[in-house]
């Protein structure tokens, strides 16, 4: 009995080792958690343009958004003078900030002479306050200025798990009965017509339709980039309605640059370029702009990345035939590039609507490619921190009202 | 607003003017042809649509003039109906898979209609359009349209950046097809048709 060991208990058992994996569990959180928190409640500014007339929001459509991260600010300039109307969005997918990025140099720098044009820079706002799920983005990207850097917010696909839990195992259209990755229940841009008592993706959606019908919007444009590998890349995608709007102005943007363009097919359901052309008189335009940052075969996901669109493994595929769009990885696809890209896209369209339809007449002035070749991205961006434009600053941020609850407030909502 | 109206489109038709006095059009001369002239897609690509367009506002007439038909069978072109059969050549990127259409079964289609036009004696003149659809890669849907539909022409006529690999005027030597090149759409391409079209 006396050459008996006495059994050790297992380290993990022990009540210091507990207590500091406990405290590295906490630190590690904490960190953690404070990047989501600084994505989530990230404040974008943009110095709108003299000519901004008023500011709306979802909610307007669909008073149910109100409150949630679905919310997003729709900025509206009316020239005063009798005209077509415009809606253009971005970032339905916050992974393709050249979308909201564009949005916001029309938003600085916008004059309408005619008409009425309506910009929403976070099309899926809840999708723009995460990164995408296993993709190890940067959080922001910034462009640089001569008065500083101004930073945008690099967000995902989908709306947010936070706001939208949980995904099906199969995504069913609504209306069509269509069978969808389960994912896309959380991809605005899978979830049009939307419905007014759906899940907050299909609300959001709902509401963008109602925009479009309750302001008669006549030219509807949605703005997104694809990874290179993708067939549909650099393209206007529109339907039967706007096809030949769509093919006239690709041929005028070659000039410039490649511009291709495809028919939204008619089995293809839930997508802009379809069900808003379907559910409403408006004449739809999705673009496409090449974003390598995307692409599934790259190197290091970094924000130089984002902005400068060199990589190169995606040089090597290109040189193997496997891209949809011409790349040299001397120029890559830099942010002005795509920025430029859909700033001309967006115009061009706008422009060709008139020749086709004389009674939908949108005259519209904005920075086009060869402005944003010659003088930069930043160039066309303002200083928000300037005594000047101290008036002009708009933050596009809305926070929701679940987070002023007090615990009070909580437990009286959990009474009743 | 009517003062508006007639400055956006007088600045249009400025442009379009303007532009033409630019076009350039070069390689083997405009050939001609008897209408009515049947427009249709090799490859389901939209440029199909977008010729049908171009050719109306060229002053041709649908469905007098000219007709579009997206997928023809050959009992869809009788003999003795049309004077020519315009191919555009495109495949979609968007569009086969949404469709349930493959590549083969677009192809087989393509090979019915062309045997039964080379039966009927129907010209058959190949249209590229759409540049950025071009390929390295020889199986690529838009190539292998291509390989089909040109060889089988009786005049090729292509936009200028999509011959920049020469592709085309391989096709010309071999199978000795005139093939005219023009760099400014649309305007490139209305001028041609009106004088392919002669009324």
């Amino acid at each position: 009995m006396a050459n008996e060991k006495k059994e050790k208990a297992p380290i993990l058992a022990s009540k210091k080792v507990k207590i500091i994996i406990l405290v590295c569990v906490a630190i590690i959180a904490f960190f953690g958690g404070k990047e989501f928190w600084e994505l989530r409640h990230f404040k974008e500014v943009f110095v709108a343009s003299d000519e901004l007339t008023e500011v709306k929001w979802l909610s307007d459509y669909l008073p149910e958004l109100k409150n949630s991260w679905f919310d997003t600010p729709i900025y509206v300039f009316d020239s005063g003078v009798e005209g077509g109307s415009v809606f253009i969005m971005g970032n339905v997918h916050p992974y393709e900030p050249a979308s909201s990025i564009t949005c916001y140099v029309m938003l600085e720098n916008i004059h309408v002479e005619c008409g009425k044009v309506f910009i929403m820079p976070q099309g899926n706002y809840s999708g723009s306050t995460m990164g995408s799920t296993g993709g190890a983005y940067p959080k922001f990207v910034t462009v640089k200025t001569e008065w500083g850097e101004q930073k945008y917010r690099i967000g995902a696909r989908e709306s947010n798990p936070l706001d939208q839990w949980p995904d099906p195992f199969t995504y069913v259209h609504y209306p069509s009965g269509q069978n969808l990755a389960y994912q896309d229940i959380r991809n605005m841009n899978r979830t049009y017509p939307g419905r007014a008592d759906g899940t907050p993706t299909e609300m959001a959606s709902y509401a963008i339709m109602e925009l479009l019908r309750k302001e008669k919007i006549d030219i509807a444009i949605d703005i997104h980039e694809a990874s290179i590998m993708y067939p549909v890349v650099g393209t206007y995608v529109a339907p039967d309605k706007s096809l030949s709007i769509a093919g006239y102005a690709a041929m005028s943007l070659s000039e410039y640059f490649n511009m291709k363009f495809e028919a939204s097919p008619k089995s293809l359901r839930g997508l802009s370029h379809r069900e808003w052309g379907d559910y409403s008189q408006a004449l739809p335009f999705l673009m496409e702009t090449p974003e390598p940052f995307i692409d599934r075969i790259t190197g290091p996901i970094t924000e130089e990345f984002m902005l400068e669109g060199k990589d190169e493994f995606l040089a090597k595929a290109a040189e193997k035939g496997l891209t949809y769009v011409p790349y040299d990885i001397e120029e890559g696809q830099p942010m002005w590039y795509r920025v430029g890209r859909h700033l001309s896209g967006a115009a061009e369209a706008i422009a060709w609507t008139s020749y086709f339809y004389p009674d939908i007449v949108v005259e519209v002035e904005w920075p086009l490619f060869e402005d944003i070749q010659a003088n930069g991205l930043g160039y066309y961006l303002h200083d928000p921190d300037a005594p000047e434009n101290a008036s002009k600053v708009q933050v596009v941020y809305h926070k929701p009202a679940a987070y002023d609850r007090t615990y009070q407030d909580l437990e009286a909502a959990f009474k009743q | 607003m009517r003062k508006k109206l007639f400055l956006v489109l007088g600045l249009l038709l400025v442009g379009l003017l303007t532009s033409q006095l630019f076009a350039v059009i070069s390689g083997d001369p405009v050939k001609t042809y008897k209408l009515p002239m049947l427009i249709t897609n090799a490859g389901q690509g939209p440029g199909g649509k977008l010729t049908r367009q171009i050719v109306s506002d060229s002053g041709f007439t649908l469905d007098t003039e000219f007709f579009y038909l997206s997928e023809p069978e050959p009992k869809d072109i009788p003999a003795g109906k049309y004077g020519c059969l315009l191919v555009v050549i495109g495949s979609t990127d968007k569009g086969l898979g949404a469709s349930g259409i493959t590549i083969d079964d677009e192809i087989e289609r393509l090979q019915r209609m062309v045997a039964h036009c080379k039966e009927i004696n129907l010209p058959i003149i190949a249209l590229l359009m759409e540049q950025d659809k071009r390929s390295t890669i020889k199986t690529n849907p838009n190539e292998r349209c291509i390989d089909l539909i040109c060889p089988n022409a009786e005049w090729i006529v292509v936009i200028k950046g999509g011959n920049s690999d020469g592709r085309f005027d391989e096709i010309k030597a071999k199978y000795n097809i005139p093939l005219t090149v023009y760099s400014k759409a649309p305007m490139d391409l209305m001028n041609i048709f009106k004088q392919m079209l002669p009324k």
